[in-house]
């Protein structure tokens, strides 16, 4: 019962959207919103064509590498944030200042000190990304016990056992939700960096943006949300054959 | 059967058995608001090997924070801890093994991996801890339950399994920090009387800090009645009754009567 329920609600949902943005689509016209019947003809005839897809892959490979690279760099220095009171004090201001800053506003300088092409849009991805994983990893390192530490203290472990066999299990919760959130903001990040240099999909968004009817344009975002959405999934799933303590122990709590 | 030293007492000349551990004059201080508050004041305290001591007092005596000096997880500001003659202070390990009040497993490892932690961090081989683990889980009761995480774990499940954690480094003094304070009384008895089952199998020295006076009764030697800030030694009670012991000692006289007697001296210093 329940088990159905789970399932047909959020259909429901996305039945209402979608009848919706039909009804609006037929109103305005293709010119202005196009309906999704249009859109999904479009879209079959996009998957078809393969320059969707093939550019979609190389732009997010170039993302992976700026992601990789903030959470390198992201994860250790949060990590390092959280456990000493010096490293706090130095990092935190401005990392604080740069987590609000916009990164559509960086992009013109940084098309100036880096060109166009790959340096940029990595540039980018990962200034986009590397200060929410840092906070949500700081966050993390604050909050480890004490106790916890003090048990692998009496037991006679040293400090570099305290920090692989508890900090970092402590904070795996920590790390998995920063590289999540910071994966959403990377992929939009490369998306916006394209957009300006009109290259790879941003840029194949950018042109469909120029033409008489929007079922190439929503096709285009349709298909990068389903992929953003499906990379998120996977590193949750990820996370959780990994750490099959966590999830439950969340479950049972 | 484990070999008792002597060594002559200085003062008398006569023969005596070495103490296993010697707290001497320890002193803590804690600062708070600017303010300095000691919470052991040159504290001095001897236990015997083999011997069960309970530290019994009131919440906020000092009773944990000695237990924690004396393993080595907190730094005293003066005194030292003399573990079978040696100065051990600040320092942990060297056969002493530690039960946390609030079990303190780590969530990410199974029952197994929590119980080996110890033996993991000291080099033991994966074969030969996985081994010695197992024993200790058996030896707690919970075989079958290797691979459970704690948080599948009823709160009496998971004390057992900082009481395994304990055991398998295979310390000579054990120290448990008001270990069933935060268990139901029901849960509470049990595990007082398994404990007193693996410490007849396995005797060490124990040290063990409540404020329960049935509990201390129940379970110790000897008693030290400890009186807050800074802490003082109340009164040092022999308790009378012989071993093993059974559930039934607690509703004799003599028990009810020692129990009233200790009641008495701790009301005294109490601050409600």
């Amino acid at each position: 019962m329940s088990r159905l329920r789970d399932l047909a609600l959020p259909c429901l949902g996305f039945a209402l959207l979608l009848a919706a943005w039909e009804i609006a689509g037929r109103v305005l016209g293709g010119a202005l919103l196009a309906p999704p019947t249009s859109v999904a003809v479009q879209f079959v005839e996009q998957l078809g064509r393969g320059e969707m897809l093939r550019e979609l892959s190389g732009s997010l490979r170039q993302m992976a590498i700026g992601f990789a690279a903030a959470c390198v760099v992201g994860m250790p220095l949060g990590a390092l944030m959280g456990r000493s009171g010096v490293a706090d004090a130095i990092f935190r201001p401005w990392v604080s200042m740069l987590v609000v800053t916009s990164t559509a506003a960086l992009i013109p300088l940084f098309i100036l000190l880096l060109g166009t092409g790959l340096m940029l849009r990595v540039t980018i991805v990962f200034l986009a990304s590397v200060w929410y994983i840092t906070l949500t990893t700081y966050n993390g390192a604050r909050g480890i016990s004490a106790q916890q530490i003090a048990v692998a203290r009496s037991f006679s472990a040293g400090p570099w056992q305290i920090f692989w066999k508890v900090t970092m299990p402590a904070l795996y919760p920590y790390l998995l939700t920063g590289a999540r959130i910071g994966l959403v903001h990377a992929i939009r990040a490369m998306v916006l960096a394209e957009m300006f240099v009109i290259i790879g999909y941003g840029g194949l968004m950018h042109r469909a943006g120029l033409a008489i009817d929007t079922a190439p344009l929503l096709g285009l975002l349709v298909t990068l949300m389903i992929v953003s959405l499906a990379l998120n999934a996977l590193l949750g799933a990820a996370g959780r054959r990994l750490a099959p303590w966590y999830e439950q122990q969340r479950v049972s709590a | 059967m484990s070999v008792i030293e002597l060594r002559r007492d200085p003062a008398t000349g006569a023969l005596r058995a070495a103490p296993k551990l010697e707290v001497r004059g320890i002193t803590k201080l804690y600062t708070r608001d600017g303010a300095t508050l000691p919470v052991l004041e040159n504290f001095s305290l001897t236990v015997a090997d083999l011997e069960f001591l309970v530290l019994l007092g009131p919440s906020g005596c000092g009773k944990s924070t000695l237990l924690r000096i004396i393993d080595g997880i907190e730094t005293c500001d003066a005194g030292e801890v003399i573990l079978d003659g040696k100065d051990v202070t600040g320092t942990t390990g060297a056969g002493r093994g530690m039960v946390f009040q609030s079990f303190e497993l780590f969530p990410w490892r199974t029952v197994l991996g929590n119980v080996a932690f110890g033996l993991e961090v000291a080099g033991v081989g994966a074969k030969e801890r996985t081994e010695i683990a197992r024993n200790c889980i058996n030896l707690v009761g919970l075989s079958g339950f290797e691979n459970a995480y704690p948080h599948e774990l009823s709160g009496g499940m998971q004390q057992r399994v900082g009481i395994a954690r304990a055991l398998a480094i295979d310390p000579t003094v054990l120290l448990m920090d008001e270990p069933y304070g935060a268990l139901d009384v029901q849960t509470r008895d049990l595990l007082q009387d398994e404990l007193l089952n693996i410490w007849e199998k396995q005797r060490k020295t124990v040290i063990f800090v409540t404020h329960s006076i049935e509990e201390a009764l129940y379970l110790a030697d000897r008693i030290v009645v400890m009186s807050p800030r800074p802490a003082r030694i109340e009164q040092v009670i022999e308790v009378p009754f012989g071993r093993p012991r059974r559930e039934e000692i607690k509703s004799t006289p003599e028990f009810l009567n020692l129990r009233r007697q200790i009641w008495q001296s701790l009301k005294k210093t109490a601050h409600v």
